[in-house]
């Protein structure tokens, strides 16, 4: 047994090296640092809350963090992000109570172009996702993970590691597009026709009329001035927080309908996002995202979004982009290439009712 | 065949042998050098490619020109020929194959001579000898497969295995090939259970395993260079194994350069009288659930036990278990074998009871099980409150300022007395809980206090992980990693201190703390597998103490991913017995469980393979999730009888069951036959069935007995080897060799059956009470019920009808004339018609009369439920068992519904309980016939023949 003692850096490139990563490349606490603790902390811990998975990873990675690096909102923010890629799942779990809980996604692939391979999903207990012969082709690009292999043998050698394709349109398949106005319109019929709510503990919701440019900022809870419907998140004592649409008069809740009430293996912010996304649409405040050129020039476009989009299109923008870390004030970053940006812009403006909020 | 002359054959059978004479004496020297000495194997035999071919044509030459003496003084070459056909072979008849392979040897050889050779090869050369159950049952064909050293067919799960323990290494168990056989056998219980077989031999795993993970380049002490290569050769031809194989090697290599070990003191060294927290001990939690604690306990997996006891696995796969403080429920059958079940403790759970039993398990597994999963010791139990999640059990028991804690202790001690203790409310009977608000600072007295119930107040020095997340932590005291990972730890210290000594496991190590900091990291590396005492001690200037804090570290094996995935998973599979065999699955004797989320469809597809791998037949559907084991039942009975499946079902050795959702998960289980020395296959020819013995015993004393439908307990033989043609009615065919048995229902031709009209099964028996004629009963049942049923209907409804004529004859002999002619009218008319005549002759006196009356009263109710019927029937009878020396009321309630209803059963019970329980019986019929009463009643009643009305039976 070898006792030795370490510095602060040496505790977590180690930790670096340990995860499968490049600690020479790699920061512990860079967006690949965190993403591969948080996978970790999840594959022992699932089925979980998303805060006993961040709580565990602050209290192992806090110690060797220098002070004030690392915060509990940007674990929140990474772990949101393996949600929407599908490394974890969060699905519904029906014991003695109802809870929504984060499950490990599948091991599985998904073929970004022939060649280059989206990698996804979390093995319990620890286990490499892919085996230790191509764990060095991993690349490694903020929450995302894709290898690149000989597309003749890709399919091969990625099931023998036991990893199953999913298809492209399976994977980013999104709802059909409406009007920001129909699509409230469906979720507004289900509050008409649902019970009293009564006191809801803990209720925070989306400021409508705060600044789409902050997401964090939106969230408060519920003032007397409110009246109209809100999309909010209601605590659980053991899962993941509840999302909800909500009828608040005066500042007390009136009405609720839990998401999703759709498919019961999205999570419920799919649906809450999107309906944030048409309310403000609706006041005529649209979410927007902001288009730059990348340096270098041949290198596309960078579009940054301000506020969480839903999975299906978050996963539209990983096939048609690459992550890139965030730009200033953003929540996330893409790099797209110049010939996807019409389609791309169509998509957020059907889908999200989003405008190109300029360039830079 | 290339002839070669009988002088020819004799001379190169001598050169042959003296050639292999020198070489396994040689080899033999080289083991014996060894520590410990390690087996020399026959495939060592390190013959070239042209060499082996001329062996085995001049072997094969020698059997077709008789095998006389002169040939058989030569007998290292035949040995090693034998030994070659175990290497090929693939599971089937080893007699066969090897008949086949060799012309007359049916006519000229002898199977007991090869097994004296191999005895003889033993002694001479060092020889491996076969040992664990398969060397028991099979002792002549166990020696030519045990130095075959890999039989081909099972060296793709070897590489799996190796693959799956890769992380598991150290040089230690590099260097011992017999600790690394039996750690690589305790992970075997999710493979066949043929590998299962030669894991039992765990030191030839250990060498086998040892030298796969050789280097490349490098000499094995345990295998010869050219029978390693030909392992490595045989599993690299498929591309998985290859994978496999080479990534384990490279973890080997690693270990081997990175020099990972340690001294193996593990937690034995430490000599402390108190046991430390193992991996397979339980967690306890508490969650707020409806104003007040719940408990609960997440059960450990206990799996890992079986390289303590081989038959531990098979054990906790066919068992329910007894979980201590949880009412009533049992835990379903097998789920042991799945890690992560948490259960709801309604009880607090007395230390001294065993926290998990096996409900019978046998007296060594209980005891082992018993010994390692413990709770921790009371008789206080500290929970950490966190903002989110449960509350989780602080093993260590150490309470820090400023936090919160759950204090749960025996109802009948006082708490602590510290003013910042409040009672609250636990549904758990037998404690008391309290929230334990432990303030920023302790007054000495209050420290004192909590010291007093066991509690350690940490304020000065924290040692908690850090870096990467722990496979387990509890906040605390007691951490967890994997084999083979930093153990980073942190250690904080309110005042700076001049240095830190460590303590693990008793071995001290001097840190200087860093200068202006208020942390010190270290890296334990090399801990042995177990858990490990780390203790900090912090040193001011002058070497005073100025703190003290410890962490338990439990390094634990890698756990391996079951195939029905794990609960963390979003579908997960569960079975119930685990891992069932294809026979139980197809039997529906085993229930499946697919859980998943609630309103969610997933694609479900069954597989049928042959020998060879390949499948026979599959089906592909789509399902709701969960699928809970009613629907799965209803599923089975569907699809095993559709013309996809059925028709392939008796040429398949094995079933998996496969569910997915693309992006959601997926899940797979595999049944296969498992490794049956006889079985019988059948054929169906011009719609004509047939049966044939498939006999991988030694060959020697197999019998073969046929009972007709019509005559179920009178057998007719049948030479073996024969193809048995089904009669039209069809019956029941049994083959035994030694102690080992394989049955089957032979199928009716329905269309003759038609033609023919239906038979009764007549069961003769003696008018004599005995206990042998009664026994003889319950062996015929046990053999018909045990019987294999093939994918055919019918053959399940012969089954029937002969159980329920085995069953009426036996209670008809027990109960007296009187109820065997109730007996015959039961047989031929409806239950519900003779309900109250049965209640009339379940006895005549006034208590015989009261327990009737009891019993029809409750039939309604306990038809819904068998725990109720057990209780309730073990109520009514209580006075009556006793009074026929009988004291255990629920004892003999089970053992009568058992004979009433399914006498077979009690074939498998201890026989010294059972003949006493036979013989009161015997000696006091009427509760016989109360057990029938209610076997009949509740059965006529679940199967709902009785609408609504219930006031005839009452």
């Amino acid at each position: 047994m070898k006792v030795s003692r370490l510095s602060a850096e040496d505790a977590a490139q180690l930790t670096v090296k340990t995860l499968g990563l490049d600690e020479e490349v790699v920061d512990l606490l860079s967006p690949e640092g965190l993403c591969a603790s948080l996978r970790r902390a999840a594959s022992f811990l699932c089925p979980a809350t998303p805060r006993q998975i961040v709580d565990a990873v602050l209290e192992a990675v806090g110690p060797v963090a220098p002070s004030d690096t690392l915060s509990r909102d940007d674990l929140m923010e990474e772990l949101d992000l393996l949600i929407s890629a599908g490394d974890l799942l969060e699905l519904r779990q029906q014991t003695t109570y109802v809870t929504r809980l984060l499950f490990l996604g599948p091991p599985s692939y998904v073929v970004k172009e022939p060649g280059r391979y989206l990698l996804l999903g979390v093995r319990p207990f620890g286990a490499a996702l892919v085996g230790e012969m191509l764990a060095s082709d991993v690349l490694y690009e903020g929450h995302t993970r894709t290898i690149e292999l000989d597309p003749d043998t890709a399919g091969v050698r990625l099931a023998a590691l036991g990893l199953h394709e999913i298809k492209r349109e399976q994977w980013a398949m999104h709802p059909v597009a409406v009007s920001a106005a129909a699509f409230l319109d469906e979720y507004r019929q289900r509050l008409d026709i649902a019970g009293p709510s009564g006191q809801v503990e803990g209720l925070t919701l989306i400021d409508p009329s705060s600044t789409v440019r902050y997401y964090r900022g939106r969230w408060r809870s519920p003032r007397p001035s409110d009246t109209g419907d809100f999309v909010a998140r209601r605590p659980q004592a053991y899962g993941a927080d509840l999302w909800c649409f909500v009828r608040v008069a005066e500042g007390l809740p009136q009405r609720l309908v839990d998401l999703p009430v759709g498919d019961a293996t999205t999570p419920g912010r799919d649906e809450a996002w999107r309906l944030q996304a048409a309310l403000d649409a609706q006041r005529g405040e649209p979410q927007v995202f902001r288009t730059r050129t990348a340096a270098g020039g041949s290198a596309g476009n960078i579009v940054d979004l301000f506020s969480p989009v839903p999975n299906w299109a978050e996963r539209y923008l990983e096939l048609v982009g690459l992550s890139v870390p965030r730009s200033r004030g953003s929540l996330f970053s893409y790099r797209v290439p110049t010939a996807a940006m019409p389609d791309l812009t169509a998509f957020l403006a059907d889908m999200l009712w989003m405008h190109g909020g300029g360039t830079e | 065949m290339e002839e070669v002359r009988q002088g020819g054959t004799v001379d190169i059978l001598e050169y042959l042998h003296r050639r292999l004479d020198d070489h396994f004496r040689h080899l033999h020297e080289t083991r014996q050098q060894l520590d410990p000495v390690t087996p020399v194997f026959v495939l060592e035999h390190d013959l070239g490619e042209t060499e082996l071919d001329l062996l085995k044509t001049t072997v094969r030459t020698a059997v077709a020109q008789g095998f006389g003496a002169r040939v058989r003084q030569w007998w290292l070459p035949f040995v090693v020929y034998a030994a070659e056909s175990g290497y090929d072979y693939v599971g089937d008849e080893y007699w066969l194959s090897f008949e086949t392979s060799t012309p007359s040897w049916r006519t000229h050889g002898d199977r007991q001579r090869i097994k004296t050779w191999f005895m003889r090869f033993a002694d001479e050369y060092g020889g491996a000898v076969p040992t664990g159950a398969f060397a028991q049952n099979f002792t002549i064909i166990a020696w030519p497969i045990t130095h075959a050293v890999l039989p081909t067919y099972l060296q793709r799960q070897l590489a799996h295995l190796l693959y799956e323990f890769r992380t598991g290494l150290t040089t230690r168990l590099l260097g011992s090939p017999d600790a690394l056989g039996a750690i690589l056998a305790s992970r075997t219980g999710g493979y066949t259970e043929r590998f299962r077989i030669f894991c039992e031999n765990a030191t030839l795993l250990g060498q086998v395993a040892a030298a796969l993970l050789s280097g490349d380049d490098e000499e094995s002490p345990y295998l010869v260079r050219s029978t390693l290569h030909r392992l490595v050769e045989g599993l690299s031809r498929e591309r998985q194994s290859r994978l496999w194989l080479t990534q384990a090697k490279q973890s080997a290599s690693r270990v081997r350069a990175s020099g990972f070990r340690s001294h193996s003191t593990g937690t034995a060294s430490l000599q402390r009288k108190e046991r430390l927290p193992a991996a397979t001990d339980p967690k306890l939690l508490l969650r707020y659930q409806e104003g007040g604690w719940r408990a609960y306990a997440q059960l450990p997996d206990l799996t890992l036990l079986h390289g303590r006891l081989p038959h531990v696995y098979d054990e906790l796969r066919r068992s329910r278990a007894r979980i201590a403080g949880v009412d009533g429920k049992m835990l379903a059958t097998g789920r042991l074998v799945y890690p992560g079940q948490e259960v709801r403790l309604t009880s607090w759970p007395r230390r001294e009871t065993p926290f998990i039993q096996l409900e019978r398990g046998s007296a060594p597994v209980n005891g082992l099980i018993a010994d390692q999963c413990m709770m921790s010791a009371g008789p206080w139990w500290l929970f950490r409150q966190r903002d989110a999640g449960p509350a989780m059990e602080v093993k260590g028991k150490f309470a820090r300022p400023g936090r919160s804690y759950v204090l749960v202790g025996d109802g009948v001690i006082e708490p602590p007395d510290v003013p910042w203790l409040t009672e609250t409310t636990i549904h758990v009977d037998g404690v008391r809980a309290f929230d334990l608000s432990v303030p920023r600072a302790i007054g000495e007295a209050d420290a004192a206090a909590l010291v007093a119930t066991g509690i350690s107040v940490l304020a000065d020095v924290a040692v908690r992980p850090i870096g990467m997340v722990a496979s387990a932590w509890d906040g605390e005291g007691s951490v967890e990693w994997l084999a083979g990972e930093h153990a980073m730890i942190g250690l904080r210290a309110e005042r700076a201190p001049e240095k830190c000594v460590l303590a693990v496991d008793g071995d001290l190590y001097s840190l200087a703390w860093p200068a202006q900091q208020p942390d010190l990291f270290v890296s334990l590396d090399g801990l042995t597998v177990g858990t490990h005492q780390v203790t900090a001690t912090l040193l001011a200037t002058g070497d005073q103490p100025l703190a003290e804090g410890s962490l338990l570290v439990t390094i634990r094996d890698p756990q391996v991913r079951p195939e029905g995935a794990t609960s963390g998973e979003g579908i997960r599979l569960l079975a119930s017995p685990a891992r069932p065999s294809l026979t139980e699955l197809w039997a529906q004797s085993a229930s499946l469980f697919i859980a998943g989320p609630r309103n969610a469809t997933a694609e479900l597809s069954v597989t049928l393979r042959g020998a060879d791998g390949e499948p026979v037949a599959k089906i592909h559907r789509r399902i709701d999730l969960p699928m809970n084991s009613a629907a799965w039942s209803k599923f089975a009975q569907r699809e095993f009888s559709s013309a996809d499946l059925q028709g392939s079902y008796d040429e398949a050795e094995s079933c998996e069951i496969a569910v997915s959702k693309a992006g959601i998960g997926f899940a797979s289980l595999v049944c296969d036959r498992g490794f049956r020395a006889l079985r019988w296959v059948l054929v169906k020819r011009h719609r004509r069935r047939s049966a044939r013995l498939v006999d991988r015993t030694d060959g020697d004393d197999t019998r073969i007995e046929f009972f007709p439908v019509e005559s179920p307990l009178v057998g007719v033989s049948y030479e073996p080897g024969a193809e048995i043609q089904a009669p039209p009615r069809g019956g029941l065919l049994r083959a035994t060799a030694g102690n080992v048995e394989a049955s089957v229902i032979l199928p009716p031709d329905p269309n003759e059956l038609r033609a023919m009209g239906s038979a009764r099964s007549s069961v003769e028996a003696a008018v004599s009470r005995t206990r042998h004629e009664l026994m003889r009963l319950v062996q015929g049942h046990h053999n018909w019920l045990r019987a294999d049923l093939p994918g055919d209907p019918f053959a399940r409804y012969q089954q029937r009808n002969v159980l329920n004529a085995i069953a009426r004859t036996l209670v008809s002999v027990i109960a007296g004339n009187h109820w065997a002619r109730l007996e015959r009218k039961l047989e031929l008319g409806d239950v519900l018609d003779h309900l109250d005549e049965m209640r009339a002759m379940v006895g005549d006196s006034f208590s015989q009369k009261a327990l009737a009356k009891d019993v029809a009263h409750h039939l309604w109710r306990w038809s819904g439920s068998r725990t109720s019927l057990l209780s309730g029937f073990a109520g009514a009878i209580a006075s009556t068992a006793a009074s026929s020396g009988i004291d255990d009321p629920h004892l003999a309630a089970r053992f009568l519904l058992c004979l009433a209803s399914s006498p077979g059963r009690l074939a498998e019970w201890n026989p010294t309980e059972r003949d006493q329980l036979l013989d009161r019986v015997v000696n006091s019929p009427v509760l016989l016939r109360a057990a029938r009463f209610v076997v009949l009643g509740t059965d006529a009643y679940r199967e709902g023949t009785i609408k609504s009305s219930t006031g005839g039976v009452a």
